[in-house]
């Protein structure tokens, strides 16, 4: 049986190295590490006092009001999403046909913790409306699916340290299956 | 505590721009929240309530509906202080 070819026509990333792709390869290539010591007051709560931090925050690339309405896992999505989505040449293609495919080992658990600060504090009118379209797991995909407008399915396969692989490869065998619209 | 009608304006135009992102220029009593200033539902709650911490007011679910432009909500701030 042969197999259909699956090709990648977009790159986007934010990581410890760097806020796009050419930042985090170049340093890559410089042989970079990109952990680093922590400098906030709460690494006093931790044993360990490194850690791979993002290189760019996403306050220095995303408008002030799209921030406050996406939990930290939904911002890095969508920064390197849209980079993706630049690199591939920003197609202009029919929706029923594009899908989704980004993994998040436990979602918005800081919008988790902050809302459950809130309720505390303030009472339950004190917790964001917010709150579940940024906790859920699926809130990165969600809304690059939104953004993209993607119509032939949005999915989330959240396993741990593997389900960024596991993303990849549900996607991989959406195309290649051609168990979707987008799939054709 | 009594409010003035300008100073419940001022706070509402800081608050609706602070959550939805529209420039406070553009806030005036007569504009509707949901027509003219495109504030979506979720928002508007986060608007609610700040306002109720702002002015020290209490915003009952059943009158939100009512508030539809910047002046009812002006208007029902006002009266629930004084």
């Amino acid at each position: 049986m042969s197999q259909r070819r699956v090709v990648v026509t977009g790159l986007g990333a934010t990581t410890p190295l760097g806020g796009d792709v050419a930042s985090t390869w170049a340093a890559l290539l410089a042989g970079k590490s990109g952990v680093r010591l922590l400098t906030e007051d709460w690494r006093e709560l931790l044993p360990v006092h490194f850690a791979a931090r993002v290189a760019t925050e996403p306050a220095d690339q995303m408008e002030r009001v799209e921030l406050r309405r996406l939990d930290r896992s939904e911002q890095f999505a969508l920064i390197a999403s849209r980079e993706a989505w630049k690199d591939a040449g920003a197609p202009d293609l029919d929706k029923e046909r594009l899908g989704v495919v980004i993994a998040s080992g436990i979602g918005g658990v800081i919008t988790l913790l902050d809302q459950f600060d809130n309720l505390n504090e303030k009472g339950a009118r004190g917790v964001s409306p917010h709150t579940v379209p940024m906790l859920m797991p699926n809130g990165p995909a969600a809304n690059v699916g939104l953004e993209l407008q993607a119509k032939a399915g949005v999915h989330t396969p959240v396993s741990a340290c593997a389900s960024g692989a596991e993303a990849i490869g549900y996607a991989l065998e959406m195309i290649r299956n051609k168990s979707r619209r987008c799939c054709r | 505590m009594a409010l003035s009608p300008a100073d419940v304006l001022a706070g509402i135009k800081e608050i609706v721009e602070e959550v939805a992102g529209i420039p406070a220029a553009s806030i005036e009593l007569g504009k509707n929240f949901t027509d003219d200033l495109e504030v979506d539902s979720l928002s508007m709650v986060e608007v609610v309530v700040a306002c109720e911490e702002r002015f020290g007011v209490k915003i009952p679910d059943e009158k939100v509906t009512e508030l539809a432009t910047v002046g009812d909500a002006v208007n029902f701030i006002v009266n629930a202080a004084a």
